[in-house]
């Protein structure tokens, strides 16, 4: 199932609105320069499957996570197979060859884990964390559950009803409507375009289409096992062992979208709503340009922080909102930018001209030295805060792959956060946020908010 | 092919350097103490470039007095509303500006404070945690608007919540001393009653350098970390050593037995508490390890027992409160509808006399010592978890050192030792009672504000 709107930063939540300072007091102290993130050398393998391994080691605590990182998901899907990717993957966990389901959670819970599998647009992860003791038994047991998955008919019947769940309470929140339109509008005919399926299709889906999906994306060449903690130097032979004999499977599917920037405008009423909910973006160069890292500098400087433009003005100085807040979400070479919030019904209007007022300014004006390195120094501490446990350093490695960054990238992050001027936050909002182009989704009360979106209808 | 593969492989690994055993924890501590008496222990962990700072005051809520209660914990409130050089909510503001996290806990025995921030933010930590040691600024705008919050924060968390008034009964009555019979929240009449002068003279008496500890744990060379702790926190005039409050319990005689109603529970509860010593002895250590036996999970006696087979609970849990002072060894099941209590009582009691006169199993003993290395571990995950619990130990038991030994001391309980605290422990004229019992009539809504 798809998360991409969940928010990157959300760190400073907390932060007290109004700041009072005393005459004559000390300056808190500047401190040097963020330190850049460096990883300890990860140990490379290719098999001769093609399965990918990256091992390591990390931290000194005796706990080892692996994720086996599957290039298949709901990209992956046809047009009437939505969420497919999820049903197999709730079915992986209900036993393989060697065992039950029970065996399969007993095992895992008598390491100190779990096993979890959960499907996104471009990836299908299978993953646990255990105490070191257990390194070699979670590779054992991960390997059984995606190399020889039983997929068993008697279990679809009840993935089946908590997924019509699922659908039914998503679709009832105005942030479910909001998404689907929003994804619908920005990618269209192509996967990512397909957010919910609908409830027929979920009543469809048979064994052999999960058999079938199965057959036609899993395997060692769309594989890539991450471990990262502390743990055994043989560690490597065993993943070998367990992963050499898998079949080859598929080769990945290239099927990067063609997105063009263009304006639309979609009003989902939701009669008596108290909040109108926003989306307001358009596609922005992907994780591959030398202009990614400029771009989220300026995500965090406009909209993406609590300290951001759009945040305090729409928040802060109007109290129109919440939980304001602008991201950038990245597919597989593909990425799009968007503001998101829900607004009090009555002022749905003015918040978005206080949002593209900000936005206009901007890519009008560069922000001040000050401002923007406030900015740069609350992203490079999230970025080393976040990334500083095993399953942040697995998250930024296949990150770094799945897009095919150069292995420099994750080492020069900060370094290069550092380096963005203010000129290069106003080329960015000019060359790549421009709201002539951006496509508008209000899920809210029509009959209240219409009129008020007049100017933001047609731009 | 696939040799030549495994073969590199090996080799690879091989210079990866790990030399100590992969399993165990064992974090390096440094133990220094600066002029005005504070306490600083240090941890270096070059994994990733952040730290943690953490800053444990010996004082909690044993240390209230009468009429005082919920003192300590709306102190710490305080904590957050600026200091000489850091305005009300800049504090805050800047270790989100930088990233960071912070926060702050009160609980019986002692006040912990505690940030996260990338490693070249190490002054901006102790600038924060020294200024607000040093100089904190206490005025009734702030006084008057934290003692809502916590007036709030009650409303929240004990009266406006179904068995809220049940975890305040279950020491009111157990206890005798003072220290540990009041709630760490306290009572709305008390709160009100707090003056600023309270504020002043509590913050000078135990928020003195030599009533804390400060640890660090992370991306630092200890050398050059102490000459700025020094240069932050050295200066803080030391004040006259706190009075340590007697936490001695008189033994008890017979059983204490009290009933509630409670307006928010649906279902019926019985809570059973025995009084034990206090936490890191070898008493405890067999007392946690029976617990966990009786009630930690649905593979325990309890829950097998009452909620699997007999169907009388919907759960079922027994716990040894680690405490400075006397803890409480306490057993909570909770009834299905229509359930009889009485029955639930006896069979809770039939399980206490099985694990006095049977030795636990193998099977259980290894179960338990899996469940302490699993805690162990996480206990010791992040940075921020290392550095509160090095704080804490160090406050509570004068040894920072726990944090590598507890585990040790969880496989040191032999099957006799279990027994041996069982009954010694577990004994009729030892405990209390409460029993908390649906009221008929539905709520009225939330509780209003006390007098």
């Amino acid at each position: 199932m798809r998360s991409r709107f969940a928010l990157r930063l959300t760190a400073a939540a907390a932060i007290a609105s109004c700041l009072a300072f005393a005459q004559e007091k000390q300056k808190p102290p500047q401190g040097p320069a963020p330190k850049p993130f460096s990883l300890p050398a990860s140990q490379n393998l290719t098999l001769k499957n093609g399965v990918k391994v990256t091992l390591t080691p990390y931290g000194n605590i005796p706990k080892v996570s692996m994720r086996i990182v599957i290039r298949a998901g709901n990209g992956n899907e046809g047009p009437k197979q939505v969420w497919l990717a999820d049903f197999m993957g709730d079915l992986l966990k209900e036993g393989t060859t060697n065992r039950t389901s029970a065996q399969i959670a007993e095992e895992a819970a008598s390491m100190g884990g779990g096993v979890n599998v959960s499907a996104s647009s471009d990836e299908i992860t299978v993953g646990g964390d255990v105490l070191s003791d257990y390194a070699s038994g979670i590779v054992k047991l991960l390997a059984d559950v995606v190399e020889h998955p039983l997929l068993p008919a008697s279990e679809l019947e009840r993935i089946r009803s908590n997924r019509l769940r699922t659908l039914a309470i998503q679709r009832t929140t105005p942030g479910g409507l909001a998404n689907e339109a929003y994804a619908k509008a920005i990618y269209g005919d192509h996967p990512y375009g397909r957010y919910f399926p609908t409830e027929e299709m979920l009543k469809s889906y048979t064994i052999e289409d999960v058999r079938n999906f199965y057959q036609a994306n899993i395997g060692a060449a769309r594989s890539h096992i991450y471990i990262a903690g502390r743990f055994d130097a043989s560690l490597a032979k065993d993943v070998t062992a367990a992963f050499e004999a898998w079949n080859k499977g598929p080769a990945p599917v290239e099927d990067v979208p063609k997105l063009t920037a263009k304006a639309s405008f979609t009003l989902i009423d939701r009669p008596g709503a108290a909040q109108s909910t926003i989306r307001f973006g358009l596609p922005v160069p992907p994780p591959t340009s030398a202009d990614y890292i400029p771009l989220e500098v300026t995500n965090s400087l406009l909209g993406g922080s609590f300290a951001s433009r759009i945040t305090s003005n729409i928040r802060e100085q109007k109290g129109y909102t919440y939980s304001p807040a602008s991201s950038v979400v990245t597919e597989y070479h593909a990425a799009e930018w968007h503001e998101g919030a829900d607004v009090t019904t009555a002022v749905t209007g003015p918040s978005m001209t206080e949002i593209v007022k900000e936005i206009d300014r901007l890519r009008k004006d560069p922000p001040g030295a000050d401002e923007l390195q406030g900015i740069k120094n609350y992203m490079a501490g999230i970025f080393v805060i976040q990334n500083s446990s095993r399953t942040g350093v697995i998250a930024q490695l296949r990150f770094v792959d799945l897009q095919g960054l150069p292995a420099d990238w994750l080492r020069n992050y900060v370094p290069n956060v550092l380096k963005v001027t203010p000129q290069d936050v106003q080329r960015i909002a000019e060359s790549y946020l421009d709201p002539a182009k951006m496509a508008l989704v209000v899920v809210g009360d029509k009959a209240r908010i219409e009129e008020q979106l007049k100017p933001f209808a047609s731009r | 092919m696939k040799k030549a593969l495994a073969f590199s492989a090996f080799l690879a690994v091989a210079s990866m350097a790990l030399a100590a055993d992969v399993k165990e924890v064992k974090v390096p501590i440094k133990q220094y103490k600066l002029k005005n008496g504070l306490t600083i222990i240090l941890s270096e962990d070059h994994t990733a470039p952040t730290y943690s700072i953490a800053v444990s005051y010996n004082v909690g809520s044993r240390d209230e007095k009468r009429g005082r209660t919920g003192f300590a914990h709306l102190f710490e409130h305080m904590m957050f509303q600026g200091s000489e050089n850091a305005a009300r909510g800049e504090h805050s503001a800047l270790i989100s500006a930088n990233g960071g996290s912070l926060n702050g806990t009160t609980n019986e025995d002692r006040t912990l404070y505690f940030e996260t921030l990338p490693a070249n933010q190490i002054d901006l930590g102790l600038f924060l945690e020294s200024d607000r040691m040093r100089a904190l600024a206490v005025t009734q705008f702030n006084l008057d608007n934290q003692r809502n919050a916590v007036q709030e924060e009650r409303r929240l968390r004990v009266d406006n919540q179904p068995y809220g008034k049940t975890f305040e009964a279950v020491n009111e009555t157990a206890y005798d001393n003072f220290g540990y019979k009041h709630s760490v929240v306290g009572s709305m009449e008390d709160l009100n009653a707090a003056s600023l002068q309270d504020v002043q003279d509590f913050f000078k008496r135990y928020y003195a350098p030599n009533n804390a500890v400060v640890a660090i744990v992370g991306d630092f060379k200890s050398d050059e970390l102490m000459a700025k702790v020094k240069k932050y926190f050295e200066e803080i005039p030391s004040q006259p050593p706190p009075p340590q409050p007697d936490m001695a319990e008189p033994e008890q005689k017979a059983e204490r037995r009290k009933t509630l109603e409670d307006a928010f529970a649906q279902l019926p509860r019985i809570d059973i508490a025995y009084k034990i010593g206090p936490g890191n002895t070898p008493d405890f250590y067999a007392l946690r390890v029976m617990s966990q036996i009786l009630g930690s999970g649905q593979s325990s006696r309890l829950y097998q027992r009452l909620v699997k087979e007999q169907e009388m609970a919907t759960g079922a849990n027994a716990f040894a409160a680690e405490q400075r002072g006397p803890g409480l060894e306490q057993f909570s099941v909770m009834a299905r509808p229509g359930k009889d209590l009485a029955a639930i009582e006896k069979t809770l009691y039939e399980e206490i006399a099985k694990i006095q006169s049977e030795p636990v199993t193998d099977e259980e003993l290894e179960k338990v010592r899996m469940q302490a290395r699993r805690s162990q571990v996480s206990g010791a995950q992040s940075t921020l978890n290392r550095a509160a619990t090095l704080a804490d130990d160090f406050v509570d038991f004068g040894d920072a050192n726990i944090l590598n030994e507890r585990y040790q001391k969880m496989m040191a309980v032999t099957k006799q030792d279990v027994m041996r605290v069982a009954k010694k422990y577990l004994t009729e004229n030892n405990r209390t009672v409460i029993i908390t019992l649906p009221k008929k009539t539905a709520p009225a809504g939330p509780a209003g504000p006390g007098q």
